[in-house]
């Protein structure tokens, strides 16, 4: 039993999202007039006011979707903050609660698929994407996973029947998964080789 | 799994921090009161950037400046129907409880574990029960050995803070992510490396 998909809207306008990227280097991330790396455009009524359980404080005003981010995104994001740069583990110019936490989810994606991924590849990617009419929901599932066979993309696709999506049309978006983006790392067994994965050997 | 959101809020800068160019002490008042913590929107990761700050009055009585700043933070925040890839952190008679890394509280309740599926005492660990899946005449286990479980995301639920509780109750989880493994390309990546569709017509 699946809930429904949340429904995300088109993207609007010129202002791809990527295009954004492009334009702002990954070290200026901080900068007050950058523009939201918006995946799916947000809906701009979403405002609303909210007690926040923090204890301090009695109402945070917020939008709660100002745009979603692939992995990769928060990955650079990450890698900007100078979280890959070992010698920081020692001496930290953030603070220690900041630091951890970034460590901890910059090792979780490290062993995602997203760490061989570039700009370009995902862009390039999900403009191909729309031969097949996937919700983008979807495309970020699969920028997410890189499924390489049917099994691993079955779980993503909703009701792909329903919509026309035959198994050709499977055989078609895992050739594109194939050819655009690279293999996830190899992850070693657990108590092992703990740095990052340079990519070794092809998926079989 | 992330998403950016935008908030407003009165961030008071303590009078020790007075001294650091505003951005900075802006930031770190921010990362103390954000990071780690789930609000309503998910669990709050980094601080993505600062938007606008208004304000800096010195209120009476108090030697900090209070300033109103927009600001953006990453969350962690799946959305229904995400496959993530997890590791397994232990399981009991209820169900499996897998874990992210920096994100501990995902849950796959017994029915979204494919069935036939017993449950029987872990040889290897005492206090810990260990699910089997049988498909056919294989039995797949799922326990520590699996490197990553493949689940996807059913349900987000931010439980309320428990005003009494019992001495041993787990400690409080404020954000609980429900998954189920029980589909094609789910579970431990292991139990689908080598398998062929069994017939053309999918669903």
């Amino acid at each position: 039993m699946r809930g429904a998909l949340p429904n995300w809207g088109l993207t609007k306008g010129k202002g791809n999202w990527f295009h954004a990227l492009v334009s702002s280097p990954a070290s200026r991330h901080d900068q007050k007039n950058y523009i939201p790396t918006s995946f799916f455009d947000h809906h701009q009524k979403n405002i609303t006011y909210l007690f926040s359980p923090i204890k301090s404080h009695k109402t945070v005003r917020m939008k709660a979707n100002a745009g979603t981010l692939t992995n990769f995104e928060v990955l650079d994001l990450l890698n900007s903050r100078g979280a890959s740069n070992d010698t920081t583990r020692v001496i930290a110019p953030i603070s220690t609660s900041e630091y951890t936490r970034l460590h901890v989810v910059y090792d979780y994606l490290m062993e995602t698929p997203a760490c061989t991924q570039t700009l370009e590849i995902i862009t390039n990617f999900s403009d191909q994407c729309k031969y097949f009419k996937l919700a983008k929901a979807e495309i970020l599932n699969i920028i997410n996973t890189r499924p390489s066979s049917t099994v691993n993309l079955a779980p993503i696709l909703e009701e792909p029947s329903e919509r026309g999506i035959d198994k050709k049309a499977k055989e078609g978006i895992l050739k594109l998964v194939e050819a655009l983006l690279p293999p996830p790392p190899i992850v070693e067994a657990r108590g092992e080789n703990e740095e990052e994965e340079t990519e070794e050997g092809e998926q079989s | 799994m992330f998403c950016l959101s935008e908030l407003e809020d009165t961030v008071r800068v303590p009078p020790s921090d007075l001294n650091l160019p505003l951005e900075v002490a802006i930031k770190k008042a921010l990362q103390k009161l954000f990071l780690d913590k789930v609000l309503s929107i998910g669990l709050c990761v980094a601080i993505y950037g600062i938007k606008s700050i208004e304000g800096g009055f010195v209120l009476p009585g108090d030697g900090a400046a209070t300033y109103k700043v927009v600001f953006r933070i990453v969350v962690f925040r799946p959305f229904v129907g995400e496959v993530i890839a997890a590791k397994f952190k232990e399981s009991d008679s209820n169900g499996l409880r897998l874990t992210l890394g920096f994100f501990e509280d995902v849950y796959v309740p017994a029915p979204l574990i494919p069935t036939p599926n017993r449950c029987e005492p872990d040889p290897y660990n005492r206090n810990q029960m260990r699910w089997v899946w049988k498909y056919g005449d294989d039995e797949f286990i799922i326990d520590d050995s699996c490197q990553q479980i493949k689940f996807r995301v059913e349900n987000i639920s931010y439980p309320p803070v428990p005003t009494e509780r019992a001495e041993d109750a787990k400690p409080f989880a404020p954000m609980v992510v429900t998954g189920t493994i029980d589909d094609d390309g789910l579970g431990p990546v292991s139990w689908w490396e080598a398998c062929a569709p069994i017939s053309d017509d999918e669903d």
